[in-house]
């Protein structure tokens, strides 16, 4: 028993090392590269991460349905999921028909155009960086370098430490939580997520497969720049031969993304936010319980998330 | 809610279900935006127009200005409102003749290399242009007809033009006849020149504008 604890405290150690210094690397290059552009780029630029933070959250609540009416289960492990994103994702095209040139470029103060912002969204091209142009009647006049890509990928990645406990009058809790990871000038990454799922055999044990109904809410910021958070209401079924669990479910689900920074060039601070993301999902996934519980599990919504778990427990 | 079966079964239905989920592939909808190139109107047809039309004014007549030794193929190299290097290509008896020199062809070709665009400013504004010109040439008046045509680039806007019978002298400043025809996404524009400093750029169905030669300068006709 204390033999297994030891292991379990290992590996949720080396998962937070990890999941620790791949959002530290990220945050911050995110943040250097997002100050340096402003409001209707970085909505573009970040698009695909904000649609897909939410959907990743809301991904790898449960791995079966099946829970003990009054016998004490308990799992702990990481959660990585990956949210796929369309192939178009990878780059995105803004325009801005009959604006001001002269908000963009001073030398153009009170000449009416149209501005293009094009380039890689942040899962995109690392290396060529994409550009804000100016259009007066028809014709180039001004072109700014804008910024790169920081992780080209065509998945936008997550891993969450998650720990269950369950088996008391049907019920089983769930938590994620990440204690506080200092990025020094970004601020904070905090993270907290909770909920818990009832199993409906306890009222009807007859029933051919495990069902399940559950909730669960979490909370995710970085510094003062990210604001995220996620809630999703599910039903679930699972089906066990011996090693193997087989489970499905439906989720209803909600998230909310804010970003606010301050441009690098000292204009006003700008702040926005996604909240009309991926409102519902189907979820098909397998648990294999060979010593340790490797689940892998797609939920297909507005979006396409993978997530794969590796889970200690009894 | 349990039934056996063997470890090797269950690790083969997991890995063939691990299999399916990807397999399966559900695409994911699109979250950045990916909108169109802004519309052009009528002015901003006829400025694009303009600008071609203001380039092949200095450049064309290269064509019978050129001086050079016997060789292959010449190159003129242009700096100020058009800048960058057009090659050029000179026979005697048609595009299929024999080589020959600035003074003694009848035929000859001007042309942009590939990645290499003559760039030409207009304004405040610059576009691109690639360029692959025909010319009939009479030496004896050291004048030319061009025909061929090239195109068009300003960032995210794209066009074609080709030219008819646009006559050229080595002496004269403009163009002295013939047309251009220019077609960006939804318009269609010719200019028309007569050998002064104003070509006429008639956007078909959406009115007339003048183009001064010297400076650019578009102006809308009544």
């Amino acid at each position: 028993m204390f033999k297994s604890l030891g292991r379990l405290t290992a590996l949720g150690l080396l998962a937070l090392l990890a999941l620790g210094a791949v959002t530290t690397a990220t945050a911050g290059d995110l943040q250097g590269e997002v100050e340096k552009v402003g409001e209707t780029y970085a909505r573009a630029y970040l698009a695909p991460f904000m649609y897909s933070f939410g959907p990743n959250l809301n991904s790898g609540i449960f791995h079966t349905a099946a829970i003990p009416k009054s016998r004490l289960t308990l799992d702990f492990g990481v959660k990585a999921m990956g949210t796929q994103l369309n192939d178009a994702d990878k780059a995105f095209q803004s325009v801005i028909s009959g604006v001001n040139l002269g908000d963009y470029d001073n030398a153009f103060a009170g000449v009416t155009g149209d501005v293009v912002m094009s380039g890689p969204t942040m899962f995109g091209n690392t290396e060529t960086p994409g550009t804000i142009t100016g259009y007066a009647n028809g014709v180039q006049v001004f072109s700014q370098e804008a910024i790169a890509g920081v992780l080209d990928s065509r998945y936008s990645p997550m891993v969450v430490p998650q720990a269950s406990l369950g088996g008391i009058y049907g019920l089983r809790l769930t938590v994620r939580y990440l204690p506080d990871i200092d990025l020094g000038d970004i601020g904070k990454i905090k993270m907290k997520g909770f909920g818990a799922s009832w199993s409906v055999n306890t009222l009807m044990p007859t029933l051919p497969v495990d069902v399940m109904v559950g909730y669960f809410k979490q909370q995710f910021n970085v510094g003062t720049i990210i604001d995220a958070d996620a809630s999703s209401m599910y039903v679930a079924a699972s089906r066990s031969f011996s090693l193997l669990t087989l489970y499905g479910g439906y989720a209803k689900e909600d998230s909310k993304m804010t970003v606010a920074y301050a441009p690098s060039d000292g204009s006003a601070g700008v702040s926005f936010s996604v909240d009309d993301g991926q409102t519902s999902r189907i979820t098909v996934g397998a648990t294999l319980n060979v010593l340790a519980k490797l689940n892998l599990e797609m939920g297909h919504g507005d979006l396409t998330t993978y997530t794969a778990g590796l889970l200690f427990g009894f | 809610m349990k039934k056996r079966i063997t470890p090797i079964a269950a690790l083969l239905a997991a890995a063939l279900l691990a299999m399916a989920l990807f397999a399966a592939g559900c695409s994911s909808n699109t979250t950045a935006p990916q909108d169109p190139a802004p519309a052009l109107t009528e002015q901003g047809a006829a400025t694009q127009a303009g600008a071609v039309a203001f380039a092949i004014a200095q450049v064309g007549p290269e064509i019978v200005r050129f001086v050079g030794v016997a060789k292959a193929d010449y190159s003129h190299t242009f700096a100020g409102d058009v800048a960058g290097t057009v090659y050029l290509n000179y026979r005697t008896g048609g595009p299929t003749g024999t080589p020959a020199t600035p003074g003694t062809g009848d035929w000859a070709r001007l042309y942009t290399a590939v990645g290499a665009p003559l760039v030409a400013t207009v304004g405040t504004g610059s576009v691109t242009l690639g360029l692959d010109i025909t010319a009939v040439i009479t030496q004896g008046t050291s004048s030319a007809v061009l025909g061929g045509g090239g195109t068009f680039h300003s960032g995210v806007h794209t066009a074609l033009f080709t030219f008819t019978n646009l006559a050229v002298t080595e002496v004269g400043n403009y163009p002295t006849g013939g047309s251009m025809t220019f077609t960006a996404p939804l318009f269609a524009m010719t200019v028309t020149f007569d050998g002064t400093n104003i070509a006429v750029i008639d956007v078909t169905g959406h009115g007339q504008w003048s183009l001064n030669l010297d400076t650019g300068v578009l102006t809308a006709l009544p």
